[in-house]
This record gives C-alpha cells, structure tokens and sequence, in this order.
C-alpha cells in the first residue's frame, strides 16, 4: 500500500505495509485509515550503498487507506494519496548569498487498488494473495525544476502472499510476506519480503515490522524519462516500529517510524507516520 | 465531529515550507598558474603570457604579478608579461603573486613551436553510477572553447544532472557551469564561457546539481 512512499521518493515505508497480513475482511466490514507519512532527509544510500549528504529534500503525503470485505474470502483495497508534496530545500552560502531557489510541489499522488483473496483459514494460521494495481495518477515532475514528484508516471502489478498466524486470544500475531512488483517504463521489477509481529499490551498494538525491497535490475536507468533515478533499482531493508491504540471498538490512533539499515538509492534518514483508524 | 480534531494531520502536507540549507565553502589551496601557448619560441617574436589565480574558495580571480626572467638575455618578459625571444637558448619565465610563483621554461630558436591545443580524458562513475566515456577540450573554428564528449559517453539517468568543470574530483565549488546534461548518452557538446583557459580545470564532472551529488568525474590527461 506504500507504493507512493516507497517509489516516488524512495521512502521507507512506516505505515500498514502488510495491510492486514493474510487475513481479509469479514463480508460488508470494513478499515478505513486517514494517515500521515513524512520524511525530511538530507542523507541518500548511492547506489553503492553508501551515505552520502545531499539537498535536504521532504516528502509529505496524507491519505486515506481503506479496506472493505466484499464477501469473507475477497477483500477490497484503496490507498489513495489525495495530497502529497515534495520540497527542496533552498542552498545558500554563510552569508545568505543564494546558490540555488529551492522548489515545491503539491498534487495528487498515485493509487492503489487491490484485491485480496483468502487462500485458506486453518486454525490459527491463514493465507492470502493480493493483486496491487498501481494508477500513475501523481506527478512524476513538477515544481520549477520539474525535479520532483508525487507519482513515479508508470503503472505497475504487485502480486503478493501473506501468511499469518494469531497466538493465545489473539493478542499476538505474527505475519509474513513476499511479493513480485512487476513495473513497466524501463523500471526493474521488484521482489519485496518482510516479517511482521505485534502483541497488545495494555491496550496498545506494540508492532514491529522489517521490510526489504530487491531490484532484479532488469531495467534501464540511462534511458531518459521523466522519472529520476531516485525511483529505479531502489533496495533497503528496513525497520519500522509502530503503535496503535484502541480508543474504542471503533476509533483508534497510530504512530510509526521507519529506518533503514541499508539500502540503495534510498533516502537514508527516518520516515515517520501518524493516523487515525476507523473499523465499521 | 469528534474525529475532526485528527485532522491535524493534513496540516502537515499542506503546509510545510521549504527550508533553507547552509552550504560551507570547500576552501582549496590559493594556485597560480601560467598559461602559455609556445614551447619555443623564434628568437625575434614574441608571445605573451597570462596567468591563472585561483583563490581560497577555488574560483578564479583576476590578479596582476611580477614577471620575471631567470636570463633575460635570452628571454626578456615585460611588467604585461609579454616574452621577446632575445638570442638562442632557454631560460624560465617566472610569475609571482603574494607568496605563490609558478615558471615555465621556453626555448628560444629557429622557429615557433606551439603547446598543445587540446586537452582530452575519460569519465568514471562515483558511487556506484555509470559515467563512462571520453571527452576532448579543443578549440572550434571560431575559437571557442569546446568540450566534446564522445560517441561512447554514457551516464545513469539522474535528476538535474550538469556538467561542470572544476580543479576537484568530488566538488564542484569554485568550478563552472557549462549547462544541463544534453543526452545521457551519445556525443554532444558544451561552449566554455569567454575568458576560460584551455588549463583552467583538471577535472570535468557530471553532478546532480538540486541534490549535491556528484555522479561521476574525468581528469584530463597531463
């Protein structure tokens, strides 16, 4: 569901990447998360995997992710960025002489729609893949340097397997992924893992999450398109803690960071995110 | 309406501003540098010499020094700095500025001999980025300065990539601009700016200019 976060600006995703991990709505219920993602970086992994400084740029995006049970095996999904920006900060010397303006975009980001379907549901354990369509609907270069982003300008198919297994009452759970993002305009193809745990101790989700993206570099990156090189052959493995609280049987609350241990081509300072949920 | 006091949340995306960054100067060491266009020079004509001064920050900067010749019997050197090929021999001329002296040594003869006209070397990716290729700094047939890059020049596509020449490797302070990448790949060309020397720069780089990261560099062969 990160796709915006994790290609336009190669963040590192802190929010509900496993989207529910192998389970699927119940038939006519629903999630719906109003969230908050954002990074202000001055450090990039370079494609050797080195840190190195840069511009400082940020990257905001607030959006709506939602769920819905359209029977107990087929899940609908949304994530949809209604307002994301990206800014460059300005480059001036000691002495307030400008080298560089710097830059600001604001739009519309790209969305994903999904579906997920229930593989199987024994006992503790369940099972289910997921088709992600990736809509380019952001801006793949704008601002006054046409040098930022809100969408990457290409339309990709995320085929992923979520397995899960709840423990006691359903207090603990742990989830596991792996998926296959097949992406078109020259971008490389992506292989994605991760591992999810979380536990509710006196009343607050404590999640822990690790996630890794691996490029096949099967594309081009010296081909001239719109997009950087900031959202081709991207790989990190990250760490994204996250906690969530039950206001009440509907309401809850959520705030999560993301770090990334290596990576490339990847924005190398923390991301953070904060959200308010709703489940009908 | 209870969930309205959330939307606190939106205020970030729609109202965060762009910062400012503080980018220190890379201090270099001061150069000074002649600039000649003979080896040799035909005893009876001259030839004059200019000078390159690069200051602590690394740009170039018009100064006016001593000049003087280790024999001027052979080589006579005006306050301009213009040589006169006395008699037959060699001898250096010197240029001193503050503390910084640079000499070259010219032979005075049967005929004129020219330096060379053009410098030429090839491009190396930093971090991991392809930049690869050759270039040549020669001028055209108006005189321009030109920087070519051959038909084997590639580079990683980058956001906002430009050229640059430069007396660094990794920075590109103190260099010039010669304008945005044209192509990532293939030959193309770039007009220096008016008043550049052929031995300006040691290094060219392509640097991705609104990040501050250099993507790959050449140093032009000695």
């Amino acid at each position: 569901m990160k796709r915006v976060a994790v290609i336009v600006l190669v963040l590192i995703s802190v929010a509900p990447t496993f989207a529910g991990g192998g389970w699927t709505q119940e038939k006519g219920k629903s999630y719906w998360k109003l969230g908050q993602y954002f990074i202000i970086a001055n450090n990039y992994y370079t494609p050797s995997g080195d840190i190195v400084d840069i511009t400082t740029t940020g990257f905001y995006s607030t959006s709506i992710y939602g769920e819905y049970g359209i029977s107990s095996k087929l899940t609908a999904i949304i994530n949809l960025p209604f307002l994301v920006r990206g800014t460059l900060n300005r480059l001036e010397r000691p002495d307030g002489t400008l080298i560089e303006e710097g830059d600001e975009l604001t739009s519309f980001g790209d969305v994903d729609l999904a579906l997920k379907y229930g593989l199987f549901k024994k006992g503790p354990y369940v099972g289910s893949v997921s088709l992600t369509l990736g809509l380019p609907l952001g801006n793949p270069s704008g601002g006054r340097t046409q040098l930022l982003q809100t969408g990457d300008g290409e339309f990709n198919q995320m085929i992923t397997f979520d397995v899960s297994r709840s423990f006691g009452k359903g207090n603990v759970y742990a989830s596991a992924l792996m998926g296959f993002n097949n992406r078109t305009e020259n971008f490389s193809d992506e292989f994605r893992y991760g591992v999810e745990f979380g536990a509710k101790v006196k009343g607050f989700w404590l999640i822990n999450r690790i996630y890794g993206v691996q490029s096949f570099n099967n594309g081009d990156d010296t081909i001239i398109v719109n997009n950087s090189i900031f959202s081709n052959n991207i790989e990190y493995l990250s760490y994204s803690p996250e906690i969530a609280y039950d206001i009440n049987d509907k309401f809850g609350v959520s705030v999560g960071a993301g770090f990334a241990f290596s990576g490339r081509r990847v924005l190398a300072d923390p991301a953070y995110s904060a959200g308010i949920y709703l489940k009908l | 309406m209870r969930s309205l006091k959330y939307l606190w949340v939106l205020s970030i995306s729609a109202f965060s501003c762009i910062g400012v960054d503080i980018v220190e100067e890379e201090m270099f060491e001061t150069e000074l540098r002649i600039v000649t266009e003979v080896e040799a020079l035909k005893v009876g004509e001259t030839t004059t010499l200019s000078i390159l001064y690069f200051n602590e920050t690394g740009e170039q900067v018009v100064v006016s020094p001593i000049w003087t010749s280790t024999d001027s019997d052979i080589l006579d050197v005006s306050n301009d700095g213009l040589v006169t090929a006395v008699s037959m021999g060699s001898a250096y001329i010197k240029a001193s500025f503050e503390n910084l002296t640079d000499s070259v040594m010219i032979a005075a003869g049967d005929e004129t001999v020219l330096t060379e006209t053009s410098r030429k070397g090839t491009f190396k990716g930093r971090n991991n980025y392809t930049v690869a290729g050759d270039f040549t700094l020669a001028p055209n047939n108006d005189g321009d300065l030109v920087l070519s890059f051959g038909s084997n020049f590639t580079a990683s596509n980058g956001p906002g990539l430009f050229v640059y020449l430069s007396n660094s490797d990794n920075s590109v302070s103190g260099g010039i601009e010669l304008g945005a990448l044209k192509s990532n790949s293939g030959e193309q060309s770039y007009t220096l700016p008016m008043g550049t020397e052929l031995n300006s720069y040691d290094f060219v780089i392509i640097y991705c200019k609104p990040f501050g990261v250099p993507f790959g560099y050449g140093k032009f062969e000695e």
